[in-house]
């Protein structure tokens, strides 16, 4: 971990942001080289954790899906070149009897397949960079508790894409040395089922995993005071309210039918969760009705505004009374420290530049080759200036966690530790 | 005993839901604090659902019908549900890769006290205690894909750990692992049960390793027939599974039996078989009949020299191999030695940076992989990325196609694999050991002259095991070449005529079963470790030996 989560949650809006609204070509490369800089330290830093030898499945996960990315490129860019037969210049004709691509195939057409899969690739990579040099369990941690599950989810499944491009690898091996070979949709039951049902077999197991370690509930003592079990034997301590709470008929369940779970209090029972249940539905139908509103040309237009702002509101308002439920303590603790600061602010300023064009001079960031406008991309110096911040994590990139050596690497993390001791017994206090 | 059952199952029944026959039937267990408890017993007998209904993960999680009563350290799981028990039960399951929620060791430790909201000073100091109970200390930082799989494992049981369960469930947890990792992760379950007093219940099919340390035995028949509780020595002799030494001890009336190689010893000194010696030779000259300067014909394999590299890292380092047909080739080492490696070049899915490999006359630098697979059959590690079809019989068919093949009788092959009306069956509802011969069947179909096999006893239980010992021996006395990287010393000494050792990318021994481990220290099966005789590596090489001495 290099950076605060907080820096990294920056950084990928102002790369993102970037990414999605700027269409030169020119800004794009160089978006993708800022971005390819960060991704290669991000990788490297995965590396030294390693011991030889050993498979970095996340490093090889995220590198197949770039190289599917590379695809979507060129892919992009052969299928404008040939479908799209509108442009000036003319770089050669296909016969007109040709179904669809016959015509003439134009250098517009090239250029704007170029500059659209770069822009596609460029999105790729932004995320595939920020899932390498930052676990998304992380990121979790600053989620309102409501949220926490919904979190865990997400992360988990963005987990499971590079186990699953390696296990397509091992899929595909094992069918092509039996024969399989891939002409057509007809051929991909023996690629995609294997790879479905393994994904979904391991899915269960982490599900089990998480339910035998008491994930997704409320602590046993919540609703008992909220006594925290002395030091030591915390379990003793714990049980020994438990059992004096509530003393379950040790009868057994005979042939009980249970198809879901059904376990006693799962959920914190009583007015906080009707409350936040009645909070979610209101702010969703606010949220329809609002957009209906927008989309259909009602008057007055500022009522649909209304509506979406008083839902949003409400859904924050039902996020928090979800997240009272929740009891959970956090094992780490992360330093802001001043390279976060130089980080962030980079990143705002990149931000605050491609803001400020996109308001004032949109053209430097759209891009559209055909006839009007010119089909050679141009290069804004205050957008390249923007581009080029987000590199900004590569430079101040800490030297020894970009080196090849595990043990110093350790030794820097572990600085960090002793320091977050104190923070860890305020948060105590406060329990 | 007085006191009170730590576990107690009365009566336990269980079926999973849209299925009419119970797995577990009238379960009666009790288990008292402390205790180390093996449950063993054939794949699908019910063993993990045995050890799920402890923590409330059955029904809960399963659904399905459960009758009887569970009380576990005083609290119902049935009716308190996993969450609850989670601070009394902890489970370590099979797959090392898949439990795993976050992805540094640390955080791993803490994701369950996170959960239960325990106070973070606490949870910093078990989280210290753990680290050093487990000596996973050094792995601290490290994230947990670049772990070892034992490393893995470990992670694992420090990750239920940490919320201080007084009882750890383990379902399989070294079935995936290779001997050494295997090791570690029992050392550890023995040292937690000898220091903490925690009880341990473990399901395992490496007897041989874990038998002695186990207070009692627990053997699920599979089926609905009543379970064999005992001490090991007693349920051992009851039960169709046991380690080599128990074998010889049935076979030859030793009692008490013994567990291990050291108590078996006394027992060996007695049997006098060095009178065999005259007869002996001419046994180990009806093995070298079969050995690989004798066997005639062209290689079917000719590994010449190669190298290979994954990312900077040398794999293979000047490998030569050669394998002709009839012959059974076990091809051990360490993980990362370079096993699957050499398997890949062989059927042409890696060609070597350096050298060549010839497969049946073919260069794969040069063939085809089609044309590779009409002589060269692969089965992966892991049977599941192969399987796909509906059914074992259509998987069949399908390979036929592929390979351009007219359809054959597929009867005949499910006969020869053991999986006889299995044939109509979806591959996946399939045990562990029918899987596995699922996909060699959808291999062998294609009738290949060489067969290479990536350790193909993963999760196997020793009858399954013993099974597939015999079908490829049947297979390399037909003319095929059989080559399959293993760790399992047990089925490489009963079938294997040939071993070769790789170490980092290098042959460092190829030679005769009889001679390489014979003289090895970790290559040397149980039976040959009792009595430090080439001749004797398995049960029946010492039965044979006494029969002519008689």
């Amino acid at each position: 971990m290099v950076y605060h989560t907080l820096t990294w949650l920056l950084w990928l809006c102002a790369a993102a942001y970037l990414a999605l609204v700027n269409g030169q070509p020119l800004q794009t490369l160089l978006l993708v080289l800022a971005t390819g800089t960060v991704f290669t330290l991000a990788s490297r830093r995965q590396h030294a954790g390693q011991s030889a030898g050993a498979e970095s499945r996340s490093v090889e996960g995220w590198s197949t899906f770039l190289r599917f990315g590379l695809w979507v490129w060129v892919v992009a860019t052969l299928f404008n070149l040939l479908f799209a037969h509108a442009g000036n210049i003319v770089l050669f004709v296909l016969p007109r009897n040709w179904p669809l691509v016959g015509g003439p195939i134009t250098l517009e057409g090239l250029l704007y397949g170029l500059a659209h899969g770069a822009s596609l690739f460029a999105v790729l990579l932004v995320f595939a960079t920020f899932n390498l040099a930052l676990d998304a369990n992380r990121v979790l941690r600053w989620l309102p508790a409501g949220l926490f599950q919904a979190g865990l989810v997400v992360s988990i499944a963005l987990s499971f894409v590079p186990q699953m491009m390696a296990s397509l690898k091992d899929v595909r091996e094992a069918q092509l040395v039996r024969g399989h070979k891939f002409r057509g949709l007809r051929d991909l039951p023996p690629l995609f089922v294997p790879l479905i049902t393994t994904a979904l077999e391991r899915s269960l197991t982490l599900a089990e995993s998480l339910e035998a370690r008491g994930f997704g509930g409320v602590s046993p003592w919540v609703g008992q005071g909220k006594t925290m079990p002395p030091s030591g034997r915390g379990i003793d301590g714990m049980m020994d309210t438990h059992q004096a709470g509530e003393q379950h008929p040790s009868a057994s369940a005979d042939a009980g039918t249970l198809s879901s779970p059904t376990g006693g209090r799962r959920y914190p029972p009583g007015r906080g969760h009707a409350a936040s249940t009645a909070a979610t539905l209101l702010s969703l139908i606010g949220l329809l009705v609002g957009l209906i509103w927008r989309a259909t040309d009602v008057q007055p237009p500022w009522l649909g505004g209304v509506a979406l702002a008083l839902s949003a509101v409400l859904l924050l308002v039902a996020v928090y009374l979800q997240g009272r439920g929740f009891r959970r303590t956090h094992y780490r603790v992360e330093v802001w420290q001043p390279r976060d600061t130089w980080v962030a602010l980079a990143c705002a300023v990149s931000m605050a530049i491609v803001a400020y064009t996109q308001a004032r001079n949109s053209l430097a960031l759209f891009y559209y080759p055909y006839p009007p406008f010119s089909p050679w991309p141009t290069f804004t110096l205050s957008v390249g200036v923007a581009t080029l911040l987000i590199a900004a994590p590569g430079l101040l990139w800490p030297a020894q966690a970009a080196r090849h050596m595990p043990e110093k690497e350790s030794m820097a993390d572990s600085q960090d530790d002793p320091r977050s001791i104190p923070q860890d017994e305020r948060e105590k206090d406060n329990l | 005993m007085t006191r009170v059952a730590q576990i107690q199952l009365q009566n336990v029944s269980f079926s999973y839901p849209n299925t009419d026959h119970p797995v577990l039937r009238d379960v009666c267990l009790e288990i008292h604090s402390g205790e180390f408890i093996l449950v063993v017993g054939p794949s699908g007998s019910g063993k993990s659902t045995l050890l799920r209904t402890l923590n409330g993960l059955v029904p809960h999680f399963s659904g399905g019908r459960i009758a009887g009563q569970v009380l576990v350290d005083g609290q119902n799981p049935v009716i308190e549900g996993p969450h609850c028990m989670s601070t009394i039960v902890g489970l370590v399951q099979q797959d090392p890769e898949a439990q795993f929620v976050v992805d540094t060791v640390e955080d791993e430790l803490a994701f369950g006290m996170e959960n239960q909201a325990v106070a973070p000073a606490l949870m910093r100091k078990r989280i210290e205690e753990v680290l050093d109970q487990l000596s996973i200390a050094h792995l601290r930082q490290r994230r947990i894909s670049s772990l070892s799989a034992g490393e893995k494992q470990r992670v694992a049981i420090g990750s239920v750990l940490t919320l201080q369960p007084r009882i750890l469930v383990l379902d399989e947890p070294t079935s995936q692992l290779d001997p050494q990792a295997a090791e570690e992760v029992l050392t550890t379950l023995r040292q937690l049960n000898a220091d903490l007093g925690l009880t341990i219940i473990l399901s395992e099919h490496r007897l041989e390793r874990v038998v002695q340390y186990a207070d009692r035995m627990v053997y699920l028949p599979g089926l609905g027939e009543n379970l064999v509780v005992g001490k090991p020595e007693e349920v051992l002799l009851q039960v169709p599974f046991a380690p080599p030494l128990v074998q010889l001890a049935k076979a030859l009336g030793w009692r008490p039996v013994p567990l291990t190689v050291k108590e078996a010893r006394p027992f060996a000194a007695q049997m006098d078989l060095r009178q065999a010696e005259p007869g002996a030779p001419q046994q180990a000259e009806g093995k070298t009949v079969e050995s690989p300067a004798h066997t005639t014909g062209p290689a079917h394999i000719d590994v010449q020299e190669i190298w290979y590299s994954y990312n900077g890292t040398d794999a293979l380092r000047g490998v030569s191999l050669q394998a002709k047909g009839g012959e059974l080739i076990a091809l051990m080492g360490r993980n990362g030695s370079g096993k699957t490696t050499l398997l890949k070049h062989m059927v042409g899915l890696l060609h070597p940076k350096r050298g060549h490999v010839v497969a049946h006359g073919q260069d794969t630098r040069d063939a085809p992989v089609e044309a590779l697979i009409q002589q060269v059959g692969y089965v992966p590690q892991d049977p599941n990325s192969l399987l796909f079809a509906d059914t074992v019989r259509q998987e069949m068919e399908f390979t036929r196609r592929a390979h351009a093949l007219p359809p054959a009788n597929t009867d005949e092959w499910l006969a020869t694999l053991g999986l006889t009306g299995l044939g109509e069956r979806y591959p996946r509802d399939l045990s562990v050991g029918e899987r596995q011969r699922a996909a060699l069947a959808a291999i062998l179909v294609a009738e290949p002259m060489t067969l290479l096999l990536d350790e193909p006893t993963r999760g196997l239980d020793p009858l399954e095991k013993e099974s597939l010992a015999r079908f490829l021996k049947a297979q390399a006395a037909q003319g095929r070449a059989v080559i399959m990287a293993t760790h399992d010393v047990e089925l490489a000494a009963a079938c294997a005529q040939r071993v070769v050792i790789l170490s980092e990318g290098q042959v460092v021994v190829d030679g005769p079963a009889r001679e390489v481990m014979s003289q090895s220290l970790t290559f040397a099966s149980q039976v040959n470790k009792l009595f430090g005789d080439p001749r004797l590596l398995t049960v029946q090489d010492v039965l044979k030996a006494c029969a002519h001495e008689n």
